[in-house]
Parts: structure tokens; C-alpha cells; sequence
């Protein structure tokens, strides 16, 4: 607290104005409802009244045609309206009533000043309270924004770094999912071709479409197949007839022109 | 109908003597237009009572008006869509009402606001047009861009939020803006001077910013309260590079300086006032607590 000036300027502290106090309290602020000396000194003066200001007040109540109770009477006037020694109803006795008491009427209300303070025991609530409310002191509270910060930034940047890495990869990840999409496909077509073929063969045998379910088309994809296998036996046999004449053609060729021959 | 001087009249005479008889025409006695006057009560039964607008039956003739949203056993709509999540949290949100540069500027040059001060949400509110409500969760003022190009004036202020270019219109200028926190039982005290004073009880403590507000509090970038002097004072010429100004010196006018380097402490609520005071407006007395536990309270 050390940088409060005590210079007064805001627009309210005008009403101050400029002979500005510090009075300070002397004695423990916590003496509540007890009176000061101020009243005690000065009740004799205002007991001894003159003829003149007997009169006065007498002429004064019989001005006073307002038929008004003095307690309102006074409330209007701006006076003291409260007896704080001889408190008529029991909202006077409470503390925040007192408060306002005084900062209508002043020290003449003869109230003492430590009642605007909290007691030993509201002060501790308060800073009980206050500790629960608050739990970390300012530092701790930037330093843990400053952690969380942090923790989000890594957590960006290594997600961040991930994209890059996935982005860089992501030409060939393309090329090879469309590779594989196509070979797929090429599957695909090749087998609706081939049962395509199939069922063209069949209804030129019989003459009408017929169903792949039906015992007959069954029995004609059997014979098929035998047919096929009996063709591929054939032509591997095909093969390796013809393999072997065109060696032996190779070997007859060699001996006719005497040159060494590697024997695979 | 007796004639003048018991003259049996007839016609057009007889009528002329009832004019001249008759009174003259004045408020008084003119009647007033018909549906001059409404009548602001329901009629009921054979008194015009029908149905008054509120349709027949149900919902509307009984006049239950239903809650925001609400759609009569329908799935409402504000809860129809799944996810709003900038409104998450609306309710506990802290709210700063905008004061934009143009109100700034209007309020200096009508003279409701002295530039020879530092102004703070006090002096603002002061100005008597602008009202703040602490128990709507509104925690101040913010300053707004609109009217930033017209904004001339020389100020050391002190508002709760402040965008970047606002502090650029401000610096440039000479000014000086801060951007402080403080709690509701301060800004209570804050907005109405007198009639905390009136309360009788000491100047509260402020609360340091909650968790949330920490950063920005704390942040040179947004001259908040809490930052580092000097990391503002770099950041004031950042800014100006960055927006392309030249930052008038503040020591160049010996007068103003003292003024433009005032600042509240942390836990300080009204210039040149401590917490912990007791202001006496009727005996024109501040008093000071001397009780070493209320010192130790009010200083931390």
C-alpha cells in the first residue's frame, strides 16, 4: 500500500473540502454502543438553558403548527431524531443503524467511532472467507495460467507437427488407395465379365435365359468346368511337348554345328 | 320559456333571446369529443365486458404469459439445436457495459468529465449517464472504437476493458489508459460515492481479479493493473510502431506529468483515499482505524 497518495481530487471528495482532519481514535475500536467523552462534557453547558433560549424554544413550539411527533418532526429537520442512550425501538440498537447515524449526524451523535469497524470475530470471518474465496496468492495464479498456456501451445505444435508430417505423406497415401481401389475394381469387373461370358454360352445352348440357380445352368457350369480343366491339361501337355522338340531341334542343331551346349 | 318583458315570442326570435340568455361558450361547459377519454379499467359483464383482446379460451384469455422460449410442450427450439458453445456460461459471465471514444469525446468537450484528473468508473459515473448494475454481474466499463478517428482528448483513464486500437487512440494522443479490476462490493462503493458514504462503513479492500481475469489483468499488452511498469512502457512504444504513431513524451509537460503518472494500488478503490477510512461527510473528517489487526487487514 505503499503508492496511495493522499491527495484528494475525485469530484465527491470536494464536499470535504479543503481543512481536511485525521482524527485518529484513540483506544480500542471495538468498544460498540459505548459513548465518547464528547456528550459528557458538553451535556451541563446544554442544561443550562437561559431565560432567552427558554423563550426561543417556547415560541419555536408554539410556532410549530405541523402536528407532527417530535421523532419526525426532527427526521424532517435533518436532527437527531434517535436518543442512542435511551433507544426507543430496537432496529436503533443495531450496529448498522448506529453506522448511519453517524455519517448523518457526526460525532454528535456521541456514539463511539470503533462500531464502523468489524469486531476481532467479523474480521476473522472476513479473512476466513477470504482465504477460502482466494485460495492462491496472484504469482501462483500466473503461474499456472502461465503453465496452462504453455501446455496448450505444446499441444498445438505437436498437433500441428502431425498434419505436416500427414500432409507431406498424403500424395503417395492417395496413390496408393486409388491403386488399390482400381485393382479392386478390376477384380470385380473381371468376375461380372467372366459370369457375363457364362451365361451368354448357356442361353446360346439352350435357346432362353436361364437362371444361375436352376439344377440345369448347375449342371452345364460342371461340364464346363471339366471342359476347361480338360483344356488347360491339354494345352499344359501342348506345352510341354512342344518345349521339349523345339530342345530337341536345339540339341540336333548344336551337334550339326559342333557347339557346346549348357545343359539347363 | 318566458320571453323579454313577457313578449310572446315565436321562431327564429324566440330562439335568438334562449342564445342570449345562455351562458358563453367556454371550457367549461363544451363537452368533450366522443372516445375522448378511455376508460383504463375492464369492464366486466354488461359494462363492455367482452373479450378485451385476449381471444377465447385457454393460453391467451387467461393471460398466463408463458416463459422466453417456451413452446407449449414442444421440444423448444433453443434447445432444439444441440450445441451453442460461445453462450456456455452466460449466466456467471462477467459483463462490461460499452462507453464508446465518441460518448469519451463528448463527455470531456460538455465538460461532465474534467481531463485535468485521472478519470476512473467513478468520475464516469458521476457524469450521471451511465449506470452501472453490480448484481447483473456487470463489472464496469469498456471502451469501444466507435468514434476513434474523431478522439482528441488528453486523458489518464482507468476502465475494466479496453481493445487494442482503443489504447492506440488513447496513447496517441498523449494519454495514459489502464485497465483495472475490481470486485462487486468496490464497484458498489464506486458508482455511488455518497451513498456508500452515507453507510457509515470504512472503504472496503479490493479483491484481487478471479482466476479468469488473471491473465488479462496482468497483461502489459492490455495495460493492466497488475503489469509490469516497465513492460508497459515497452509495450506503449510497441504499440505505436505497430499502428505507425509517434508516442508523444509524457515528460515533456511538466504539468500534466504528475497527474498522468497517477495510478490506484491494487487494493485501493478512490484516489487519494485508503481502505480502511471511515469519510465523515457531515463533521468533513476521514477517519483512520489505528487497531494493528483492521491495519494488517486492510493493507494486504
Amino acid at each position: 500500500m505503499a503508492n496511495i497518495t493522499r491527495a484528494l481530487h475525485t469530484s465527491f471528495t470536494k464536499s470535504i473540502g479543503n481543512g481536511k482532519t485525521m482524527l485518529k481514535i484513540l483506544g480500542t475500536p471495538f468498544n460498540r454502543l459505548a459513548s465518547t467523552d464528547i456528550s459528557a462534557t458538553e451535556l451541563p453547558e446544554q442544561e443550562v438553558l437561559n431565560e432567552k433560549q427558554l423563550a426561543a424554544a417556547a415560541l419555536e413550539a408554539k410556532r410549530n403548527k405541523s402536528r407532527l411527533k417530535p421523532r419526525h418532526y426532527k427526521m424532517l429537520h435533518e436532527q437527531m431524531h434517535v436518543d442512542p442512550q435511551n433507544p426507543e425501538f430496537s432496529y436503533e440498537e443495531t450496529v448498522k443503524f448506529r453506522r448511519k447515524l453517524i455519517a448523518r449526524h457526526g460525532l454528535a451523535t456521541g456514539i463511539n467511532l470503533g462500531i464502523a469497524w468489524p469486531t476481532r470475530e467479523e474480521l476473522q470471518e472476513k479473512i476466513e472467507y477470504e482465504k477460502v474465496a482466494h485460495p492462491f496468492t496472484l504469482q501462483q495464479m500466473v503461474e499456472q495460467k502461465k503453465k496452462l498456456r504453455e501446455e496448450e501451445m505444446k499441444r498445438i505444435e505437436t498437433r500441428q507437427k502431425d498434419i505436416e508430417f500427414k500432409m507431406g505423406k498424403l500424395a503417395s497415401w492417395m496413390k496408393e488407395l486409388k491403386d488399390r481401389q482400381e485393382k479392386k475394381e478390376a477384380i470385380a469387373r473381371a468376375a461380372q465379365e467372366k459370369k457375363d461370358i457364362l451365361i451368354e454360352e448357356v442361353r446360346q445352348h439352350f435357346g432362353y435365359v436361364v437362371s444361375m440357380k436352376d439344377p440345369k445352368f448347375q449342371e452345364m457350369l460342371e461340364q464346363k468346368e471339366k471342359e476347361a480343366k480338360k483344356a488347360e491339361k491339354e494345352m499344359k501337355k501342348k506345352v510341354r511337348s512342344e518345349k521339349a522338340t523345339s530342345k530337341a531341334i536345339a540339341q540336333a542343331e548344336a551337334v550339326s554345328t559342333g557347339k557346346e551346349i549348357k545343359m539347363d | 320559456m318566458a320571453g323579454v318583458g313577457n313578449r310572446v315570442l315565436a321562431g327564429t326570435d324566440r330562439a335568438l333571446d334562449l342564445l342570449r340568455e345562455l351562458p358563453r361558450l367556454s371550457l367549461s361547459n363544451i363537452r368533450s369529443n366522443p372516445k375522448a377519454f378511455k376508460r383504463n379499467k375492464r369492464g366486466r359483464g354488461q359494462h363492455g365486458g367482452k373479450k378485451h383482446g385476449a381471444g377465447n379460451k385457454g393460453s391467451g384469455q387467461r393471460q398466463n404469459f408463458m416463459r422466453l422460449g417456451y413452446e407449449t410442450g414442444n421440444n423448444p427450439f433453443y434447445l432444439r439445436v444441440p450445441k451453442e458453445p460461445y453462450y456456455k456460461g452466460h449466466h456467471i459471465r462477467r459483463e462490461y457495459p460499452p462507453i464508446s471514444l465518441m460518448q469519451l469525446q463528448t463527455l470531456i468537450d460538455t465538460g461532465r468529465l474534467d481531463t485535468s484528473k485521472p478519470i476512473d468508473l467513478t468520475a464516469l459515473c458521476n457524469t450521471k449517464l451511465f449506470q452501472l448494475s453490480p448484481f447483473e454481474n456487470q463489472y464496469g466499463f469498456q471502451l469501444t472504437d466507435e468514434g476513434l478517428d474523431n478522439f482528441k482528448g488528453r486523458i489518464n483513464i482507468e476502465v475494466q476493458y479496453a481493445p487494442e486500437q482503443v489504447i492506440a487512440a488513447i496513447e496517441k494522443n498523449g494519454g495514459v489508459i489502464t485497465t483495472a479490476f475490481y470486485d462487486a462490493p468496490s464497484l458498489i462503493a464506486m458508482r455511488d460515492p455518497m451513498k456508500f458514504f452515507a453507510s457509515g462503513t470504512p472503504i472496503p479492500k479490493r479483491q484481487m481479479p478471479p482466476e479468469n481475469a488473471v491473465e488479462y489483468y496482468t497483461d502489459p499488452k492490455n495495460r493492466g493493473y497488475l503489469a509490469d511498469p516497465d513492460l508497459v512502457a515497452l509495450e506503449r512504444f510497441k504499440l505505436a510502431q505497430k499502428y505507425g504513431y509517434e508516442l508523444p513524451d509524457l515528460k515533456k509537460d511538466p504539468e500534466l506529468l504528475p497527474m498522468m503518472l497517477e495510478r490506484k494500488d491494487p487494493r485501493q478503490i478512490f484516489f487519494g483515499l485508503n481502505p480502511g477510512w471511515l469519510v465523515n461527510l457531515k463533521d468533513k473528517k476521514i477517519f483512520e482505524p489505528e487497531d494493528e489487526q483492521l491495519l494488517e487487514y486492510y493493507r494486504s
